[in-house]
């Protein structure tokens, strides 16, 4: 599953870990790969401290690793204590380096797009994953579009205004191109004088595709930033029954 | 449809209820503000003492943007706009909510009469179809685009889960 917004700070790290921790609690093994290489972050919402990632994403594309090597179980402070022999639920973290060298590195050499393939293929065989999140780059770009045209489910997310309306439609109809199985919407940031039957009725008649959440402007959710994960703060806000709805559409 | 009328309207911006309006008739230029001379005084800090213009055009009615703070319509900032029924915007970039009702919408001078605002005729969100081909164009005859749908038929035919070789996607 691709997870993909055409600008950045639209929430999408923030919705794709939300998204990760509800699959896995419904009882999958699911990873979590951030492909945004050039802007990490997911690892700060999953309370990954920097010190104690040894080998990233970064890594293993310039060879230095075999990706499973990069790999982390985070399942006990993302999801609770799960016994050791436990199979399900599981939850892995591939980070992206957040070293300023190796973040400059790529920009400045790029990387074998083709072995990022292969590490997403090598990770579902090797982790028996249920699930595969990949948390890509904002914008258009060779990883981006080698992320959507591999995922079974390309999911976008955008806030509700001009902007990213059009930019979202560019990725929108290049998936369609790539004849993306499922491609779904979630619209996040709506302020709440917002008609959101109106607003729903928009996008997808612009996009025609499903709408499957609309998740409110939420100060809470501002507050936790990205400091945890929102539907372990908060699992009563609607925000987070939102989030809970969305999850169960992307499974099916 | 009258232009010699219209409401704007205070919006709760956390619930979407109307917390105060403001109907006119008579007047070419109206301003919004701090001010006391204002003709819409909102006292909040974000708003300045003079923050915008809404003033009769030909064919309706414009706001204008006059404070450095801005005036935001659905997040981005905005100079002058032609006023439509049901417009929402936000003086300063976290300020109050304002939307403008024109006469027949906001039952003005038509007591009694059932208010009925029919939002689908304002889309808040079009899509530039033109722009749009354009740029997915550009995008899709690219030499990655085309290789990469190439090589996905091939990708799509292999049992799940196989592993691509790097020389099958260069």
């Amino acid at each position: 599953m691709a997870i993909h917004s055409f600008r950045g700070g639209t929430g999408k790290s923030n919705t794709t870990a939300n998204l990760a921790v509800l699959i896995a609690r419904a009882g999958f093994r699911v990873g979590v790969v951030d492909t945004d290489i050039h802007s990490p972050g997911i690892h700060v919402i999953f309370n990954r401290r920097p010190d104690s990632i040894r080998h990233t994403l970064n890594d293993y594309l310039h060879g230095r690793c075999p990706i499973g090597e990069a790999a982390y179980d985070v399942t006990e402070s993302a999801i609770g204590r799960v016994a050791a022999d436990d199979e399900r639920p599981r939850i892995f973290l591939i980070p992206s380096s957040i070293q300023a060298g190796e973040i400059a590195r790529v920009l400045r050499e790029g990387y074998d797009v083709a072995r990022l393939n292969d590490g997403f293929q090598e990770l579902i065989r090797g982790l028996a994953l249920d699930y595969l999140l990949i948390d890509t780059h904002p914008g258009v770009n060779e990883e981006t579009l080698l992320s959507i045209a591999i995922a079974n489910v390309f999911l976008l997310i955008m806030r509700p205004d001009k902007q990213d309306l059009q930019g979202t439609a560019v990725t929108l109809e290049l998936a369609r191109r790539l004849e993306v199985e499922r491609i779904l919407v979630v619209l996040n940031k709506i302020p709440a004088a917002m008609d959101r039957a109106l607003l729903r009725e928009q996008v997808e008649a612009a996009y025609r595709v499903p709408v499957i959440g609309m998740l409110p402007l939420s100060n809470e959710m501002a507050e936790v930033a990205s400091g945890g994960i929102f539907v372990n703060s908060y699992p009563e806000h609607r925000f987070a029954r939102e989030l809970v709805r969305i999850a169960d559409q992307v499974r099916k | 449809m009258s232009f010699s009328s219209f409401a704007l309207e205070l919006i709760d911006s956390e619930t979407g209820h109307v917390l105060q309006t403001w109907e006119f008739g008579d007047g070419d230029v109206f301003q919004l503000g701090r001010s006391r001379e204002s003709d819409v005084v909102l006292q909040s800090p974000l708003v300045s003492r003079t923050h915008a213009y809404v003033r009769r055009r030909d064919d309706g009615w414009e706001l204008s943007a006059v404070s450095r703070s801005g005036v935001f319509v659905n997040g981005e900032r905005i100079e002058h706009l032609a006023l439509q029924d049901g417009l929402m915007w936000r003086l300063a970039e976290r300020g109050p909510t304002l939307r403008f009702r024109t006469g027949s919408a906001a039952g003005l001078g038509s007591a009694g009469e059932t208010i009925c605002f029919d939002a689908a005729r304002t889309p808040l969100l079009v899509l530039d179809e033109e722009e749009l081909h354009r740029e997915v164009d550009q995008i899709a005859e690219g030499d990655y685009f085309q290789d990469l749908q190439r090589k996905l038929a091939q990708f799509r035919s292999r049992p799940h889960g196989a592993q691509t070789s790097s020389e099958t996607t260069t």
